[in-house]
């Protein structure tokens, strides 16, 4: 009787974990990715028949998971530092990391009535600004160059801090803060609700974003295949669509 | 150096809440403590919610509430003329509601420990309801008042989620030890991280054990 029931179990755990191999892929994207990794895995999904399981947080967070070994196939951060560290590390498919996107910034601000160029408004030292923490976030950095270049090395005046950019953009979007800087994608995500000027990509250095495909014991298929995905017109599509810019 | 003050903010923090929590509080318990008012329960249930009650919750709702925005937010800035998200004030708000439970609560079993007994005693001997308060029930409740201030103290050290969701991260303002750390574990930095979680660790067990110290007299022990 134990017997059987064993010889059931180990039956439905080997099917379990074949389905799991062939069809799956678990992919960690920075929250400042998400909805548009969202509608890329949607198209994916669509077109392979392979299943994707998004799991997000903040770069620094994942890529600490990684290093856990956490059970990641792909990892689309928010930064191509992290990534590098991967790949040095070990933990990356030859060949990889690549870029996948160019993030993009813009400033948005509660108050439709507010006027005046990008210059006009961050030089405002009465205003009251949310940035992603420039120690922790790759858009956090963007941002502070950009302020820094229209008010000089004093930028701290008025600014607070989101430990992510969606936080950042949370505090602006509840009337907590009056602008803030934050990526693109999340400005037209909600420009239902909020106004916004996009910051020109000269303003601050190029915010790429790497993709990485980790060194996993089961090779998955969909992994792979995902990894790939990212480069065809289809994803490309959605990305632009999104507020993002295409790598060179 | 940036992480003596969230060190030093922290301890502000805490010494304030804490302040504040004791001083609303021992009303409060002494109510709970000898009331039989059909609303009691419910405002037991009240105080306690913070234990429950996941961080974010409070966050969240503290985050519109307090947003120059609302209501109260905006009455605040006309008041002051700063908001009170992003603030030390703000803070200290939403630690008082964080910890309260870990005001009212020993505090409140501290009172009813007192008896009816003593306070009836007390008013035979003329004293009035104050001053049986204030020379009977207060001394007899001196561990309870303790404990509470102890571990209002300690819990708002220990404070992070409310703290991430409102603070805005200021240093000087509003970057406690607890999102120090986060930071620091985010860009890599054990060594700045290891220095605080470690202080922490020793503070919080030091803390409890002066606690327990002086609760924790033995069933057996004589008085």
């Amino acid at each position: 009787m134990t017997f059987r029931i064993l010889l059931l179990l180990s039956g439905l755990v080997a099917t379990l974990s074949t389905a799991a191999q062939s069809e799956e892929a678990t992919v960690a994207v920075a929250t400042n990715f998400l909805s548009t990794a969202r509608d890329i895995s949607a198209a994916f999904m669509n077109e392979t028949g392979h299943e994707v399981i998004l799991v997000h947080g903040s770069t620094g967070k994942l890529y600490a998971q990684i290093v856990a070994g956490a059970p990641y196939d792909v990892f689309l951060s928010a930064d191509a530092d992290r990534p590098a560290r991967l790949a040095s590390g070990g933990f990356l498919v030859e060949g990889s990391p690549k870029p996948y996107a160019v993030g993009r910034l813009a400033l948005v601000y509660n108050d439709a009535s507010m006027t005046g160029s990008i210059q006009d408004i961050l030089s405002r030292q009465d205003l009251r600004v949310a940035v992603a923490d420039p120690a922790v976030a790759p858009y956090g950095r963007a941002a502070r160059s950009v302020i820094e270049t229209v008010r000089g090395s004093d930028w701290r005046n008025g600014i607070v801090l989101g430990e992510s950019v969606a936080q950042a953009f949370a505090f602006v979007a509840t009337g907590n803060a009056d602008i803030g800087l934050v990526a693109l994608s999340l400005a037209i995500e909600h420009a239902d609700r909020i106004a916004f000027h996009e910051v020109p990509a000269t303003f601050h250095e190029t915010i790429r974003q790497d993709a990485a495909l980790m060194i996993r014991r089961e090779v998955s298929g969909a992994a792979h295949a995902f990894y790939e995905f990212l480069d065809l017109p289809t994803a490309v599509e959605i990305m632009t669509e999104a507020g993002y810019g295409v790598p060179p | 150096m940036s992480l003596w003050s969230s060190v030093w903010l922290t301890l502000q923090l805490a010494g304030v809440t804490t302040v504040i929590l004791v001083v609303i509080s021992i009303p409060l318990a002494w109510w709970l403590a000898g009331t039989a008012s059909r609303i009691k329960p419910a405002v037991e249930a009240l105080t306690a919610m913070p234990l429950v009650l996941p961080p974010t919750v409070l966050g969240f709702y503290l985050l519109i509430l307090m947003s120059p925005a609302s209501p109260v937010g905006a009455f605040w800035v006309t008041l002051t003329g700063e908001s009170l998200t992003f603030s030390f004030s703000g803070l200290v708000i939403a630690s008082v509601f964080y910890s309260l439970p870990f005001a009212v609560q020993p505090l409140q079993g501290a009172f009813q420990s007192v008896g009816r007994g003593m306070m009836e005693a007390a008013a035979t001997l003329g004293a009035s309801r104050w001053d049986a308060f204030r020379s009977v029930a207060l001394p007899l409740s001196r561990r309870g008042v303790l404990t509470a201030a102890v571990l209002s103290f300690a819990h708002t050290v220990g404070e992070f989620g409310v703290v991430l969701m409102v603070g805005g991260n200021i240093p000087g303002q509003t970057r406690l030890i607890s999102i120090e750390i986060y930071s620091a574990v985010e860009t890599l930095d054990y060594a700045s991280a290891h220095l605080l979680s470690g202080g922490l660790l020793v503070f919080s067990f030091i803390v409890l054990t002066i606690v327990y110290r002086m609760n924790g007299r033995g069933v057996w022990a004589g008085a």
